[in-house]
């Protein structure tokens, strides 16, 4: 909203101002133009990542809910209304574990931007600089200051030098004379890095630098004055053009301004790719959903003689078997182990894929007493069997920084895996054969569909190996199994992940 | 935003239909659309940025930022107003931003509550010339400096910078009412400073 100024003060200053025009740089529009393209980039590989995403979990849902083609085994309950006697036939056989799935992606690309000058082409090679550059308007002889040149709308296109720039750190470097250069010793062209400016107060040297400098004063332009940042020794440049020449230092050059000396540093261009290792332990479950992890219904184990025990199947009037309750399942220790790659979408965002080892396991608590077909177990005390399941598993995970902490940032992360069982010990419980054991993996799912999601905080996030550490929490979207014991039961791990990255510079 | 002469208005009533073309475009992302776009306003941007900056340096930064985010959010741009006003007050924002963020301008950016200052009825005439006159706001501290642009410049409310800025209204009216005087009082100083150099000269 405006309001009418009700001074002449307020409408004097405001109709000077907006006569106020100053011509930008040109590496202020070069910026502008990669920072925007960078946008675009960034987008697009969203859209191959999520569609990537989406083709992984389109994939493991098919696999999941196709048909199983392979059952070795069967378990066969016969129960003759007839017959007097207990006898009861149940066959049962191992199952063959399916082939395990293994994928493994590398993916290794290298972010340089090179951007070759010759002396016809315009580059913006641009840092933050933390002082004026360079200046070539006319000298005011009254103020001994440089003025500003008014333009109208339609203001000269950049073929020469544009910036009319004033500064207000001027009495510190206007009366300093640059290195003079033969113009024998310029190269024709040299590789510089183009480097993107990110909106932080970072400084990065530049490979190479780019310096402008007027072998004479023929053409009535002011000399480039440098400045830089005594602290770090490193030369904060920009590139600018002058009408028909580029003049270059070579990497590692030195140029002496009054009495400091400034290096051209060759900068490392930033690495968005990285390696990792990924670790985690905590604890398994299982149970019908989320919430609802209840254990099986409890096994009264009274003692060895079969004759009291109240667990074991009994016949009713009709003669018919009754079910005995299942054995009871416990939570277990489950770790992980594993490979991923990371992407950096942006400073706060990173996309990534792996490949893990993972070992989630229950105990399940069996009486004694009683025959495990083809296992034996005896003893006079319940025994815990613990049952693993072993998995190789495939995440895609999206990691965000949360708030703008810079030395131990705190990532929220969450994603989807495509696991599949290659190797189980579990065994299965047959409840109408007085509490037989036996190991049947054909009934379990082999392909298991996850998500997963945790905090994490990094430490020794400005070192090449960071570290990564927090709660972790996945669940199984995917029922363990069809029938049998783990029917319909889903796995959930929490606990702690680790993660370590391998940072290339 | 009082515009000082026909001659910008007459120039933007016959280039209206070209600004939406120039618009539509940067909606393709035409880089040579794109580009016409900032040499347009690059100019007039960066006089705006540097009234709210200590260098150049900062300004370009902040003008940089701008277009970023005119180009970004371009599209929210329903052509209800001047394509001018817009990016300008999408640049007053960046400014404000970049200066609550950069380290080197947060000391100094410090709205203290303090007793209302009665605003000066000294209206003196204008003799410097913009450049100069930039100058001296810019010599102002940076919280002064930064309501005297919002308000003076800007044509923003007290209410309206009290909001942007998260102060009161009344520290916004005492805070410009020291900084117009400030000023004025600078103003005076060179006029006088000036007559006395063109008369000893003479």
């Amino acid at each position: 909203m405006i309001i009418m100024a009700e001074h002449n003060f307020e409408r004097r200053v405001r109709q000077e101002m907006s006569d106020l025009k100053i011509d930008p740089s040109d590496a202020v529009w070069e910026n502008v133009k990669i920072r925007i393209e960078k946008k675009k980039e960034r987008r697009r590989l969203l859209i191959i990542f999520f569609l990537l995403g989406l083709l992984l979990l389109g994939g493991g849902y098919i696999m999941i809910y196709s048909p199983q083609s392979i059952k070795t085994s069967e378990i066969t309950f016969n129960i003759d209304k007839e017959k007097s006697n207990d006898e009861h036939q149940a066959t049962g056989a191992t199952g063959n574990s399916q082939a395990q799935k293994n994928t493994d992606k590398k993916n290794n690309a290298s972010s340089n931007t090179i951007t070759t000058i010759t002396p016809e082409k315009k580059i913006a090679v641009s840092e933050k600089p933390k002082h004026i550059l360079a200046y070539n308007s006319p000298q005011d002889k009254r103020t001994n200051k440089r003025q500003f040149i008014k333009d109208d709308l339609h203001h000269k296109t950049r073929d020469g030098i544009t910036g009319n720039i004033i500064s207000s750190d001027d009495n510190k470097i206007k009366e300093k004379s640059p290195k003079k250069i033969n113009e024998a010793d310029i190269p024709v062209s040299v590789s510089v890095d183009a480097k993107i400016i990110d909106n932080n107060n970072d400084t990065t040297a530049i490979t190479g630098s780019t310096i402008t400098n007027e072998l004479s004063n023929d053409s009535g332009k002011a000399p480039l004055v440098i400045n830089a940042d005594v602290s770090t020794d490193t030369a904060s440049i920009a590139a600018i053009n002058t009408k028909d020449k580029v003049v270059l230092l070579k990497a590692n050059d030195t140029a002496t301004v009054g009495a400091k000396t400034f290096k051209a540093k060759a900068s490392a261009s930033k690495n968005k790719w990285h390696i990792g290792l990924n670790l985690g332990g905590g604890i398994s479950h299982i149970g019908t959903s989320v919430f609802s992890f209840e254990k099986l219904a409890t096994y009264d184990y009274v003692g060895s003689n079969a004759s009291n025990a109240t667990n074991i199947p009994v016949r009713n009037f009709y003669n018919r078997l009754t079910p005995a309750p299942a054995p009871i399942i416990k939570s277990s220790s489950a770790y992980f182990i594993g490979l991923f790659i990371e992407r950096e979408l942006s400073s706060a965002t990173a996309l990534s894929m792996g490949i893990n080892y993972a070992n989630f396991a229950v105990s399940s608590l069996q009486s004694s007493g009683y025959y495990s077909y083809p296992e034996r177990f005896s003893g006079s005390s319940n025994k815990s069997y613990r049952n693993n399941f072993n998995f190789i598993e495939i995440p895609l995970e999206l990691k965000v920084q949360l708030g703008k902490g810079k030395k131990m940032p705190l990532y929220w992360h969450g994603g989807a895996s495509l696991s599949s069982l290659f190797k189980s010990n579990a065994l299965q419980y047959n409840p109408y054969a007085a509490g037989n054991y036996y190991k049947d993996n054909s009934l379990f799912n082999n392909m298991q569909l996850g998500i997963n999601t945790g905090l994490s905080i990094q430490l020794f996030k400005l070192k090449s190996n960071p570290v990564t550490i927090g709660p972790y929490v996945y669940y199984a979207l995917s029922a363990l199994a069809k029938e049998g014991l783990y029917d319909r039961q889903h796995f959930l791990f929490t606990g702690l992940r680790t993660q370590l990255l391998f940072k290339r510079k | 935003m009082q515009r000082s002469g026909c001659i910008h208005c007459q120039r933007d009533a016959t280039s209206f239909m070209d600004y939406q073309k120039l618009v539509k475009d940067c909606l393709k992302h035409r880089p040579e659309a794109q580009r016409q776009l900032y040499e347009h306003y690059a100019a007039i941007m960066l006089g705006v940025c540097f009234r709210y900056t200590k260098s150049i340096t900062d300004a370009e930064d902040v003008l940089q930022d701008g277009f970023v985010k005119v180009f970004k959010h371009l599209d929210q741009y329903r052509s209800q107003g001047e394509l001018g006003a817009w990016i300008r007050r999408i640049m007053v924002r960046t400014a404000l931003n970049y200066l609550k963020t950069n380290r080197k301008y947060q000391t100094d950016l410090v709205f203290d509550d303090m007793p209302l200052h009665p605003v000066s009825t000294d209206d003196p005439v204008i003799q410097l010339q913009a450049k100069e006159l930039s100058e001296l706001i810019r010599q102002l501290p940076t919280g002064y400096q930064t309501i005297f642009n919002l308000h003076a410049v800007e044509g923003y409310s007290h209410i309206e910078i009290a909001a942007m800025l998260g102060i009161s209204d009344g520290t916004s009216r005492s805070q410009y009412a020291r900084a117009r005087a400030l000023l004025i009082e600078w103003i005076k100083k060179l006029s006088s400073q000036a007559q006395h150099d063109h008369y000893g000269r003479t």
